[in-house]
């Protein structure tokens, strides 16, 4: 069998290929057939080919190119500003102000779109021109926004939920209601630190917003109508049990595409556009879950989950304590990976584990998309500080790494409280699927 | 780096790809209306006409194989570039093209593999194993296509690397074959945004 030595190299190779510029999902594949040629032999890897094809034919991760679709139709063609503009009606007056529109209008969005990149992009432009001529810290505006669109993965829909889902053979409708909470918490956990903060130092945010007249918020108030309306159809019929996840996206795609149609903004042109966005993403997102699935397979012929859950036991870790490891390991990990390759490259290892540590796949998957949130605001790899400068187009990402800050501080928080109350994970999927 | 130039492989393969994608796209929009009328059939009639999963599955098959290509050729596949950005220039060909080689052999292998299974396929005319009764050769063939495409863009790709940095134009090699930045992405995301309609930008 493998010993836990060989298990840390074959790590450390993995890594280290993936840094020198690999291909993430090339260097899975290279790894699996390193592993089968060198432990068993390589003729263990003679029905990839059908491997393949059962990975991608596949009803489940349809639900991706579906929601990556419905999220790109509703960028395109939507109107973010709309949204903007009626939340700050509401939220422009807390103490903070406009900072808890960026935070509201991205959990808003996050409800429609899986992807936190993409509601960075769109809440950053919508954002920024409107706080820049206002007198608030650049660095709070940045790190709101940066931090905030990672809500984006959290709140269902979450392409990172599905992706977790088929890999683990976990129900996505049951991750979809496990998302909810922690995602309204962490949202209010975002709020509250804005709060607190420009209390404490009221110089942060001295602008506040001028109260627009009732009438003009109540008309505003109906933008906010087909943005709440399509995420009801969603997922209100993954929790009724009326629709899989990837049916109730493809509904979500009509209602987005008569949504745009009542815009004006539905064109073939904008269609095509996102089609191929949406091919492109899909593609890049599932040759790694291939490489990902073929380096599971070959993982668990070695023998890999089996020696690593025996080291664990050998050395009497607990699960509180083997979750702790955890995280210092993706938080770790996410500094230097792209999330999506931190995730999908650490399942075929962690997740065995964590089942025979007996930890809940649903709380684990949730646990895990927080990690990934973590990483999309780490520097120097995370993705969202770059699309946030990039949209700000001056200044130094300094401004935006330490806007981050408080707002990371929450996101530990979070995993604390989930740590602690597990229930906050696992209630609402345990109430609208029956215990697990 | 000096001015951006069109690599030749490309200049011939994005069209293609480009076009492989769109009707794959267009087939996912199959799949939604197919799905969508599935939904009012078995609500309203309580009727359900079967398989619309199982196509949806052959899409999905197809959809994301193909798109290996188009991915491919618009430079999107996941790569890190944090320790790369730091190396000497030279350095940096040598990683970018083992990189093209790499996925190139990892693409050909895939080929091999995948070609099996249609062979197989053919070999007993397996059909699926649902009231459809499809005959598998026809999604898996338009598969193997897919990864086809792929595997000859990615040979393609890497063979032009290796040219390149064997003749010396290693500067061109990195312009061509260097990871995705992250700068490349953000830029991406923002041309996106930018392309929506003018008329929606109007606040009130």
């Amino acid at each position: 069998m493998i010993t836990l030595t060989q298990i840390t190299l074959g790590f450390g190779l993995m890594l280290l290929l993936m840094l020198v510029g690999l291909h993430v999902g090339a260097v899975m594949f290279l790894l699996s057939i390193l592993g089968a040629s060198i432990f068993i032999s390589p003729a263990i890897l003679a029905s990839l080919g059908n491997q393949i094809w059962a990975d991608t034919d596949n009803f489940v991760l349809l639900a991706i190119p579906m929601f990556v679709l419905l999220g790109e139709l509703l960028v395109r063609g939507g109107s973010t500003d709309k949204i903007y503009n009626s939340l700050s009606d509401w939220l422009g007056s807390l103490t903070g102000g406009l900072l808890h529109t960026n935070i509201g209008a991205s959990a808003m969005f996050a409800a429609v779109s899986g992807s936190s990149v993409a509601t960075a992009a769109t809440i950053g432009r919508v954002a920024l021109p409107a706080l820049k001529t206002r007198n608030y810290s650049p660095q709070l505006v940045l790190g709101s926004i940066a931090a905030g669109a990672t809500l984006g993965i959290l709140i269902p829909p979450s392409i990172n939920m599905i992706i977790y889902g088929a890999m683990t053979n976990t129900s996505v409708g049951r991750l979809y209601a496990a998302g909810v909470l922690p995602g309204i918490l962490l949202t209010v956990l975002f709020m509250t630190v804005i709060v607190v903060m420009c209390r404490i130092w009221p110089q942060l945010a001295t602008d506040r917003v001028a109260h627009a007249p009732w009438s003009v918020r109540l008309k505003r108030l109906v933008d906010l109508l087909p943005m709440i309306a399509i995420f009801a159809i969603v997922m209100g019929s993954i929790y009724l049990g009326w629709a899989t996840p990837t049916e109730a996206a493809a509904v979500g795609v009509v209602c987005a595409l008569l949504l745009l149609l009542s815009y004006r903004t539905l064109t073939l042109k904008l269609v095509n556009e996102c089609l191929l966005a949406t091919v492109q993403i899909t593609a890049l997102i599932v040759l790694i879950v291939t490489g990902a699935a073929c380096l599971n397979y070959v993982l668990g012929i070695l023998g890999v989950p089996q020696a690593l859950a025996g080291f664990l036991s050998d050395i009497g870790a607990t699960q509180l304590q083997f979750i702790l490891m955890l995280l210092v390991f993706y938080i770790i990990l996410g500094c230097f990976l792209e999330t999506l390759a931190m995730m999908i490259g650490t399942i075929p290892v962690v997740f065995p584990i964590v089942v025979a540590m007996g930890i809940d796949p649903v709380w684990f998957g949730i646990f895990l998309v927080i990690m990934c949130e973590v990483s999309l605001i780490t520097p120097p790899t995370g993705m969202n500080l770059y699309v946030v400068q990039g949209v700000r187009g001056e200044g130094s990402i300094m401004d935006v790494m330490v806007g981050t800050i408080p707002f990371l501080l929450m996101m530990i928080l979070l995993v604390a409280l989930i740590i602690v109350m597990p229930d906050i994970v696992l209630w609402l999927p345990n109430w609208s699927f029956g215990p697990g | 780096m000096g001015k951006e130039q069109i690599n030749p492989v490309t200049r011939i393969a994005q069209p293609i790809a480009r076009w492989a994608a769109l009707l794959c796209g267009w087939a996912l929009m199959a799949v939604v209306a197919l799905i969508c009328i599935e939904i009012v059939a078995r609500k309203l009639f309580n009727s359900s006409f079967q398989g619309v999963d199982e196509i949806g599955g052959y899409v999905m098959a197809v959809l994301s194989c193909t798109g290996f290509a188009y991915a491919l050729v618009t430079n999107s596949h996941v790569r890190v570039d944090l320790l790369i950005a730091r190396l000497p220039r030279s350095a940096q060909a040598i990683a970018n093209i083992l990189a093209m080689v790499i996925l190139a052999g990892i693409a050909v292998f895939i080929v091999m593999r995948g070609t099996v299974v249609l062979q197989e396929t053919l070999e007993f005319g397996s059909v699926s194993t649902s009231p459809l009764q499809t005959p598998l050769w026809i999604p898996q063939s338009l598969w193997l296509a897919g990864l086809v495409l792929f595997m000859l863009v990615a040979v393609a790709y890497a063979a032009h690397g290796l040219f390149l940095t064997l003749t010396g134009k290693t500067s061109v090699a990195n312009t061509h074959y260097g990871p995705p930045s992250l700068l490349d992405e953000v830029e991406q995301e923002i041309a996106a945004l930018e392309s929506r309609d003018p008329q929606s930008e109007t606040t009130p």
